[in-house]
C-alpha cells in the first residue's frame, strides 16, 4: 500500500467516524466534535490528493490548489464551529440542557 | 470603449450588499434609511442593468481575476441567474422594507438593538446568494454555501426565544454536514479531473463509479439543504422560530438557491449521468414531497408551520 | 454492546446497529472509490504536469510561494468570502446575544507574577512572529491566515491573563478592525476595475504590493475575530470558575 493509498483510506475513515458519531449521539458538543472530525476527513483526502508521489512523473512540488482548498476550508469549519459553540453555551445558559428536545428521552413535543 | 458587460452589473450586484454589510455593521444604526429601501432600491436597478446587458451581449463567463478557469474562478452570467437575481432582488429587498417596523426597539440579550444585528446580516445572505447564484465553481459554491448557512443562523437566532436558539443550533448542525458532504464530492471530483470549473468538469466528465459517489454526496448535501423529502424534517421548526421576515427569507430564497445549485451542477457537471430516470426520481420525490406535505398541514396548529410545508 | 452514556436516547440499539452497519457499507463504497483515483488527473492526462498551477503560472502570480498564489491572486475570490463566514461568526454571536460583558471582578491571574511577566515577552515576540510570517508569506510557508492565529494566540493569552477585559462589539475600532479585512479586499477589487482589468485583477506589477496590502488588513481582522469568538465562548465559563474560587 502507498503512502498516499494510506492516506486516502484514512481520510475516509475518519469521515465515517464522524458521520458515525453526528447521527447517534445527543450531547450537543460531541456533534459539534464529530462534523469537526468529518471535516478533517475530508481535508485529509484532498491533502493526499496534491502529495508529489501521486504520479510517476514526480514533479519537483506539491499540488498548491488542494492546499488553499484546505486552508479555506479549515477557516470556514473554525467559523462555523465557534458559532455552533457559542449557541449551544447560549442554549445550555438558557434552558440548561445539552441536548435538543426531540433527542431527550420522555419529550413532551410532538414529532412532524 | 464598450457599454458596460454583464460583468460590471454582476461584479456590483455581489460588491455592493458586501459593503454595504460591513458598513451597517460599524455604523448600521445611522444608516436605517439606506439599508431599509434606498439601498434595496439601488439593487434592483442593478439588476435591471444587468438584464438589460444580457439582452444586449447574451450569456457571458466573467472569469474573475483575469484568470481563465480552471486556474481561476469564473461566473456563468445568463438568464437562468438573472432570473433567480431578480427574485431574490425583490424578496429581500421587501424583507428590508418590512424589517423596521417588525423589529422596532426590540433588544438583544446583551441591549443591542436587533434591527442593528439584521442589517449585516441579511446584506451578507444577500451577498452570499448572489455569489452563489452567479457561481460557475464548484469549490466556490461550497464557500458561498456557508455564507449563506451562517447568515441564515444568525437571522434565525435573532428572534431570541428558547426555541429559536434550539431551531438555529438544528439548522446549523445539519447545514454543516450538508456542507461537508458537498465537499467530499467536490474533492473526489477535483481527484480525478483536476479541475474545479463546472463548464471544464461537465466536458471532461466520464461515468464511472467514482463520478456516481461524487454526484450521489454532491446531491444529498444540497437535498438536505433544499430540505426536499426525504431530508425535510429541519425545516418547519426553523420557520417556527424565527422572525417573521427571516421565515419569508428562508423559505423563499435559500431552500430555492440549493434546488437551483442541484440544476446547475446535474446539467452542467453531470450531463453524461443525467438519465430521464433520475428526472422520474425527481418528480416521485417532489410528488411524495408534496403528499407528506399535506397530511402535516391538516396536523400543524401554527400558522407559520403551515406555511413553511 | 455496553450501555453507551453519550448514545441518543431515542435510537434504539437496533437501529444503532442498523446504522453501523450502512455506515460500514458506505465506507466501502468509499474506500472503493478512493482507491480508484487515477495518477493523474483526467484534464492533464495529455500533460506533463500534475496541477494547473506550474512555475510558468506562479512567476506570473507577483509571489514565489504557490498556495500564497493561489489564495490572494488566482482564487483570491475564495479567500475574499471565507473572510467574510469569519465576520458573520462574529455577528451570529452578537444575533444571539451571547456578547461578553466587562467583567469587573478581577479574575486572580493579574496578581501572578510569574504569568505577567512571561507575557511581557510572548506579546512582543508574538507580534514580531507574526509580522515575519506575513512579510515571508510571499515566498515561503506563512501568510495572512497563520500570522492572524499566531496574534490571536496572543490576544488570548492577554484575556486568560485578566488584562483584556474588553466589551468588543461596543467599541466602534473593534467592529472596524472585524471588517477591515474583507473591505479592503472588495475595495481593491473594485479598484482595479477602475484602470480597465477585471474585479480582482491585479495589473501588471503591482500583484505583489496589493497582495501584500490585502494580506494585512486580513492579519489584523482575523487576529481580532479569532480573539472575540474565543472570548465569547470562553470567556463567560473562565469568569465563572474564578468567582467559585473565591
Amino acid at each position: 500500500m502507498t503512502p498516499l493509498t494510506f492516506y486516502l483510506l484514512c481520510g475516509v475513515g475518519l469521515f465515517g467516524m464522524g458521520l458515525f458519531a453526528f447521527l447517534t449521539v445527543a450531547h450537543l458538543l460531541r456533534k459539534v466534535l464529530a462534523l469537526n472530525v468529518l471535516g478533517a476527513g475530508v481535508f485529509m483526502v484532498l491533502i493526499a490528493v496534491a502529495h508529489p508521489d501521486r504520479s510517476s512523473l514526480q514533479p519537483a512540488s506539491p499540488d498548491p490548489i488542494p492546499h488553499a482548498l484546505v486552508l479555506t476550508g479549515i477557516v470556514v469549519a473554525v467559523s462555523a464551529t465557534a458559532l455552533a459553540l457559542a449557541l449551544t453555551c447560549q442554549y445550555y445558559a438558557v434552558t440548561g440542557r445539552t441536548d435538543l428536545p426531540e433527542d431527550s428521552p420522555g419529550s413532551e413535543r410532538p414529532g412532524p | 470603449m464598450n457599454a458596460p458587460g454583464p460583468g460590471l452589473w454582476a461584479v456590483l450586484l455581489v460588491a455592493t450588499p458586501l459593503l454595504l454589510a460591513l458598513a451597517a455593521h460599524v455604523i448600521g444604526h445611522r444608516m436605517q434609511a439606506i439599508l431599509s429601501w434606498i439601498a434595496p432600491l439601488a439593487m434592483i436597478v442593478l439588476v435591471v442593468g444587468l438584464i438589460q446587458s444580457l439582452s444586449n451581449q447574451g450569456a457571458t463567463v466573467y472569469q474573475i481575476g483575469g484568470w481563465e478557469a480552471p486556474l481561476g474562478i469564473a461566473w456563468r452570467i445568463d438568464g437562468l441567474a438573472a432570473a433567480m437575481l431578480a427574485m431574490t432582488a425583490v424578496i429581500v429587498g421587501a424583507s428590508c422594507v418590512y424589517a423596521p417596523g417588525y423589529f422596532a426597539g426590540s433588544l438583544t440579550k446583551s441591549n443591542v438593538r436587533k434591527i442593528d444585528v439584521f442589517w449585516p446580516l441579511t446584506y451578507l445572505l444577500w451577498a452570499a446568494l448572489n455569489a452563489l447564484l452567479l457561481s460557475a465553481d464548484v469549490f466556490n459554491i461550497y464557500v458561498t454555501l456557508e455564507l449563506m448557512t451562517l447568515a441564515s443562523v444568525g437571522l434565525i437566532v435573532l428572534a431570541g426565544s428558547a426555541d429559536s436558539l434550539a431551531a438555529a443550533i438544528r439548522y446549523l448542525l445539519l447545514g454543516l454536514l450538508a456542507s461537508l458532504l458537498y465537499l467530499l464530492g467536490v474533492a473526489l471530483l477535483y481527484a480525478n479531473y483536476g479541475v474545479l470549473d463546472i463548464a471544464i468538469l461537465g466536458s471532461q466528465l466520464e461515468g464511472n463509479g467514482l463520478t456516481w459517489v461524487a454526484a450521489t454526496l454532491m446531491l444529498v448535501g444540497l437535498m438536505i439543504k433544499t430540505a426536499l423529502f426525504p431530508m425535510h424534517f429541519w425545516l418547519p421548526p426553523a420557520h417556527a422560530g424565527a422572525p417573521a421576515p427571516v421565515s419569508a427569507l428562508l423559505s423563499a430564497l435559500v431552500v430555492k438557491a440549493s434546488f437551483y445549485l442541484t440544476l446547475r451542477l446535474w446539467f452542467g457537471v453531470f450531463p453524461e449521468i443525467a438519465q430521464p430516470l433520475a428526472a422520474q426520481f425527481l418528480g416521485l420525490l417532489g410528488t411524495c414531497a408534496i403528499l407528506w406535505g399535506a397530511v402535516q398541514a391538516l396536523r400543524a396548529e401554527r400558522l407559520k408551520v403551515l406555511v413553511a410545508y | 454492546m455496553n450501555a453507551n452514556p453519550s448514545a441518543n436516547p431515542r435510537l434504539g440499539g437496533a437501529t444503532r446497529t442498523l446504522l453501523l452497519v450502512l455506515m460500514l457499507g458506505l465506507l466501502y463504497l468509499l474506500a472503493v472509490v478512493v482507491l480508484m483515483i487515477p495518477e493523474r488527473p483526467l484534464y492533464l492526462a495529455d500533460d506533463s504536469r500534475l496541477s494547473v498551477v506550474d512555475e510558468r503560472v506562479i512567476a506570473e502570480s507577483g509571489v514565489g510561494n504557490p498556495v500564497t498564489a493561489v489564495l490572494l491572486n488566482f482564487r483570491a475570490y475564495d479567500t475574499l468570502l471565507e473572510l467574510a463566514v469569519l465576520v458573520l461568526a462574529v455577528i451570529g454571536v452578537q444575533a444571539a446575544g451571547a456578547v461578553v460583558v466587562p467583567r469587573n471582578s478581577k479574575n486572580g491571574w493579574q496578581d501572578n507574577r510569574l504569568l505577567q511577566a512571561a507575557l511581557a515577552i510572548i506579546v512582543p515576540v508574538s507580534i514580531v512572529v507574526a509580522g515575519d510570517l506575513l512579510w515571508m508569506g510571499a515566498d515561503h510557508p506563512g501568510g495572512a491566515f497563520q500570522a492572524g492565529a499566531v496574534l490571536s494566540g496572543a490576544g488570548i493569552m492577554l484575556i486568560l491573563a485578566g488584562r483584556l477585559n474588553h466589551s468588543f462589539l461596543n467599541d466602534w475600532r473593534y467592529r472596524v478592525a472585524n471588517i477591515a479585512g474583507v473591505a479592503v479586499f472588495v475595495m481593491v477589487g473594485l479598484l482595479v476595475m477602475t484602470v480597465g482589468e477585471k474585479f480582482l485583477e491585479y495589473p501588471g506589477g503591482y500583484a505583489k504590493a496589493l497582495i501584500l496590502a490585502i494580506e494585512t488588513a486580513a492579519m489584523g481582522s482575523v487576529a481580532v475575530v479569532f480573539v472575540f469568538l474565543f472570548d465569547a465562548v470562553a470567556g463567560p465559563l473562565a469568569s465563572a470558575r474564578q468567582e467559585d474560587r473565591q
